[in-house]
């Protein structure tokens, strides 16, 4: 019996490992790069200094009902949804200051919408999905669209509930408070989120013929090189 | 830096005043230390005319500097693992045309 071949029945086809071993390792590589994204998040969200929230955000926060919110001591204008397990609202005092009070409305019901439906969590599984299918180029592509799809949802329901003038004051003022460097991959869900704010026709996305033929591609090359790898084992390694 | 905050070194402070505090420490030790933090911008250096010295000054506050530390933290968590792991409020406007830049702030009112 082959030496690579102990552990495993004689009987077991070596498609059969190979559709056995492939999808157990790539969970694998998913789960390892989900734990560390996220332990990475946490480690940046323990360093921010926070402090108990001012009149302007409590009283926002008692409007919408959104939370747990976190108000971060921070020039910078942001606000986002962080934590896959417990996700909270963080708000920065650069962004309070700013805004008027139905813009913040706007935009705590905007991430309250992403701590309802879980998006940190969902992001962080696509990423990771992404990350490790990156030779099935179909991959990474949805989990941008599905990115986009949640803000537009979320904007949405911002909309529904504070009117579309509220919602395009917050992102003015986010979008002219200066953006911190390198951030492009949310380019494309500003095109889409301020066409849906005009009322605009939301620009078409569609995975290319391209894309589907090289995910193709790269799904055949990855089983061919898996068989080829297992076939290997079996052939080099010597028998007793 | 708790000692300068403090106020248990007067400013503005040499490298000296420092290391008197501290002698089980090397001067260059201090040295070293002191003009990393100045690199840092939690001191500010200035030179002495017409002397080797460098007066050194506390930048800010503890609480400046935490400020600034959590800013820092806060575009570094948007820019690095923004569309990875969190749903940031984060847009670019710099991305739209000049009509639809004018229609968003029209809407904003702003």
């Amino acid at each position: 019996m082959p030496v690579g071949c102990l552990l495993l029945p004689d009987d077991l086809p070596l498609l059969g490992l190979c559709v056995t071993a492939l999808p157990a390792l790539s969970a694998i590589a998913v789960v390892a790069r989900a734990v560390y994204l996220e332990a990475a998040t946490r480690r940046y969200l323990r360093r921010l200094v926070t402090a108990e929230a001012p009149p302007a955000l409590a009283a926002s926060i008692a409007r919408t009902g959104a939370g747990p919110v976190r108000y971060v001591v921070s020039g910078h204008p942001a606000a986002f949804c962080a934590a896959a397990l417990r996700p909270a609202i963080h708000v920065t005092e650069g962004l309070v200051e700013r805004l008027r009070p139905g813009e913040l409305d706007a935009v705590l019901i905007h991430e309250q919408h992403h701590v309802r439906r879980r998006e940190p969590l969902r992001r962080l599984i696509w990423n990771a999905l992404a990350a490790v299918f990156f030779y099935v180029p179909l991959v990474p592509w949805w989990a941008r669209h599905r990115a986009e799809l949640a803000e537009l949802a979320a904007d949405r329901t911002a909309i529904t509930q504070r009117g579309p003038a509220a919602l395009a004051g917050a992102v003015w003022v986010v979008g002219s408070g200066g953006a911190p460097r390198g951030a492009v991959a949310f380019g494309d869900a500003t095109e889409a989120r301020v066409s849906q704010l005009l009322g605009e026709q939301l620009p078409k996305r569609r995975p290319g013929a391209r894309l589907c033929v090289l995910s193709g591609a790269g799904l055949t090359l990855a089983a061919a090189f898996a068989v080829c790898l297992f076939q290997s084992e079996h052939v080099l390694v010597p028998t007793f | 830096m708790r000692l300068v905050w403090h106020g248990r070194i007067r400013q503005p402070f040499v490298v000296w005043d420092v290391q008197a505090r501290m002698p089980e420490l090397a001067y260059t030790t201090v040295m070293t230390t002191v003009a990393r933090l100045a690199e840092k911008g939690l001191l500010t250096a200035e030179r002495v005319p017409n002397q080797r010295s460098v007066l050194y000054h506390a930048a800010g506050s503890p609480t400046d500097f935490l400020a600034r530390a959590s800013q820092q933290r806060v575009e570094e968590l948007v820019r690095l693992l923004g569309d990875a792991a969190l749903a940031a409020f984060e847009v670019q406007l710099g991305k739209l045309s000049e009509d639809q830049r004018r229609r968003l702030r029209d809407m904003a009112g702003r």
